[in-house]
């Protein structure tokens, strides 16, 4: 694999990594709510792809039109839960593993604990590549790349250009105040919970699409996105992109040149030694991070 | 959320005094005897294994509480002091016949310097909170990721050698139960010693609110990484037992989530501020779960594991053991009870009886409290 090759290949994972961090940092971030259940939720929209179309013969890519809905929808069920029953962010980091070790047993359940794949025959989009000269770029990694660009862009223009944004950031940085001023912010919530919806609809979508699925494969993902979020800064849409391409970069360039098995550990090495020489992340959060 | 201990009326007190020490010892010599009485009770050889399960995880969630239940810092990767114990009987059993005793001593010594090198670099940088819980949490999947690169720390699959127990113990599953017993009770105390000495006092004014605490001179750091590294021994020693158990030693399910999880849910099922809660909450966990994966349905248990998550958060939040102190002449008479009827008469078997005694009195503890006589101490 050329150099080039290998470029590509980091942008495009990292792309991935931004699509799955930019959901969990805003929720975190803006929300206050530390969503483990957000792995869940991916792993729904996921199957939802496989049984669409392994078992109804849909193309993959119109699955999108069902996960980006459901994405919304169980991140709005949730962010009306936490809501209504006023949890802080400890109990939400506690309250979200129990949801997502129950939306796991829910899908072994359903689909059994055998690993599964959407058919090759049903899928045409994952042996499609677009090549320019000898490096190769899938179609479906692209598409993830783009719409990780799109909605993190998005969220940015959102939150820094508009007076919704202006609202959303007002209530972070304080909310009683935000409140007496007519800022209405359980409203401006749901607005956040679409946008992290959404993230998670097509995340799951791609996941579906590219990855053989099993119900313990939520987990699999929780590392490297708490490393991006970290470094990336809670909810900091841009922060959340570029630690996604570093981090996604560092474990291509170690898949590559040393081991397989040690790319993950250097995420989590990069984020370690970050977290120890400046605890507050690489990138500046939206707000401090307190009690 | 200040007070710790709220008193019982006087009268209750003078007895409470000494009748629970008593029973703990009872039941705690009882329990020393019980693989001797294996014949004349005619139980089932698995009930020791049972038995042995039910102290492992009773150690690992008292000695998780010793730290993290006490200063509120809440460690969400507990598996790796654990982990480094059972390493440790599995690396030195790798050439030549070891005595037991040997790497859990090694095992908990290690686990500690572990605990202590990485405390102070969390607690340096003043990381708390759920930044605290995230950060142990990435360090374990960290060190199971270089467990399994690194061929000298174990690789991806190592099998635990010959491990010799002391003779008088008698067989293999007797020695174990026995150790992780005698383990068991030594952690209950040191965490009902930590928690009545300045040491637990100077933990919950930690987690009540640290500036304040480190303004009134607690020693703050110090306290922290003492507790770190008691726990971290305890749960380490317990590791090294624990690998001639799964004697075929993997990094992930080794670091894996599922113990460091467990161990969470259980002390706070329980209740983090006192030292017996854990105690309780392990004991129904641990029971819930073998029953249900005893009976196939091991999905089931991962999904109640996770129903009772939320529903601690919801309605739970100071614990069982909270509940059972306020209900304790109601609670302990009918579990014992049922136990015993469901046991002696034969209906079902022991682990069963025992499940269902749980259950029923956590039907009572769940009752609203209008249903009790002596007005309860609204709490949490």
């Amino acid at each position: 694999m050329t150099l080039v090759q290998t470029l590509v290949t980091a942008l495009l994972l990292g792309g991935i990594y931004a699509l799955v961090a930019l959901g969990f940092s805003l929720t975190w971030g803006l929300l206050r709510t530390l969503n483990f259940a957000h792995f869940g939720f991916a792993l729904v929209c996921a199957y939802v792809t496989y049984t669409l179309s392994a078992t109804l013969g849909w193309d993959p890519m119109l699955a999108l039109l069902v996960t980006i809905p459901l994405g919304i929808l169980l991140m709005m069920g949730l962010q009306w839960f936490v809501q209504k029953t006023k949890l802080d962010t400890f109990a939400t980091l506690i309250a979200t593993f129990g949801l997502l070790l129950m939306i796991e047993a829910a899908i072994a359940i359903t689909y059994s604990h055998d690993l599964v794949r959407i058919p090759t025959t049903e899928n045409p989009w994952s042996t499609m590549v677009l090549s320019f000269g000898r490096v190769t770029v899938p179609i479906v990694q692209l598409i993830a790349l783009f719409a990780a660009l799109v909605l993190c862009l998005g969220t940015w223009y959102l939150l820094h250009r508009t007076g919704t944004g202006l609202s959303i950031r007002a209530a972070i940085a304080d909310r009683p105040i935000a409140t007496a001023y007519g800022i209405d912010t359980q409203r401006l919530a749901y607005v956040v919970a679409i946008l992290g919806g959404a993230s998670v609809g097509v995340f799951g979508a791609v996941v579906g699409m590219t990855y053989t699925l099993s119900p313990t494969a939520g987990l699999a993902w929780v590392p490297i996105t708490l490393a991006v979020v970290l470094l990336g800064g809670l909810g900091n849409p841009l922060g959340t992109a570029i630690a996604a391409f570093v981090l996604a970069l560092a474990e291509t360039l170690t898949r590559q040149y040393a081991s397989p098995g040690l790319a993950q550990l250097v995420s989590l090495t990069i984020l370690v030694i970050v977290l120890v020489l400046r605890p507050q992340g690489l990138f500046k959060s939206i707000s401090e991070v307190k009690p | 959320m200040t007070a710790i201990d709220v008193k019982a009326p006087a009268k209750n007190k003078t007895a409470s005094h000494w009748i629970w020490p008593v029973v703990a010892l009872a039941l705690f010599g009882f329990l020393l005897f019980l693989p001797g009485l294996q014949g004349a009770l005619g139980y089932s050889p698995y009930l020791l294994i049972f038995s042995y399960t039910v102290f492992y995880w009773i150690t690992q969630a008292s000695s998780w509480n010793i730290f993290s239940g006490f200063s509120g810092y809440l460690n969400f990767g507990f598996a790796a002091f654990s982990a480094v114990g059972v390493y440790t009987t599995a690396l030195m059993s790798q050439n030549g016949s070891v005595p037991i005793l040997v790497p859990m001593v090694v095992g908990g010594i290690l686990a500690a310097a572990l605990a202590v090198v990485l405390g102070l670099i969390l607690f340096l940088r003043g990381l708390a909170h759920e930044i605290f819980a995230l950060v142990t949490f990435a360090i374990t999947i960290g060190l199971a990721l270089l467990v399994h690169n690194v061929k000298a720390l174990g690789g991806p699959l190592l099998m635990v050698g010959a491990v010799e127990f002391p003779e008088w113990m008698g067989g293999l599953n007797q020695s174990l139960y026995l150790l992780a017993l005698i383990l068991c009770a030594l952690t209950l105390l040191i965490a009902a010693l930590v928690q009545r000495s300045s040491l637990g006092t100077g933990l919950a004014a930690i987690r009540d609110d640290e500036p304040v605490a480190e303004t009134m001179g607690v020693p703050t750091l110090k306290y922290k990484l003492i507790a770190l590294a008691i726990s971290a021994a305890l749960a380490g020693a317990s590791g090294a037992l624990n690998a001639v158990m799964v004697s075929f030693i993997e990094p992930e399910p080794t670091f894996g989530m599922e113990l460091s999880v467990f161990v969470v849910l259980m002390a706070l099922l329980g209740g983090t501020r006192h030292w017996a809660g854990p105690l309780f909450g392990a004991l129904l966990i641990a029971t819930l779960s073998d029953r249900l994966t005893g009976w196939g349905m091991s999905d089931l248990a991962q999904l109640i594991t996770g129903a009772i998550l939320v529903l601690i958060v919801l309605r739970l939040r100071a614990g069982l053991f909270d509940r059972i102190r306020h209900r304790r002449w109601v609670v302990v008479p009918v579990a014992v009870i049922v136990l015993l009827v469901l046991w002696l008469a034969r209906i079902v078997d022991f682990i069963d009886a025992l499940l269902y005694a749980q259950i029923t009195a956590l039907i009572v503890l769940l009752l609203p409290s209008s249903l009790f006589r002596r007005k309860e101490v609204q709490r949490g």
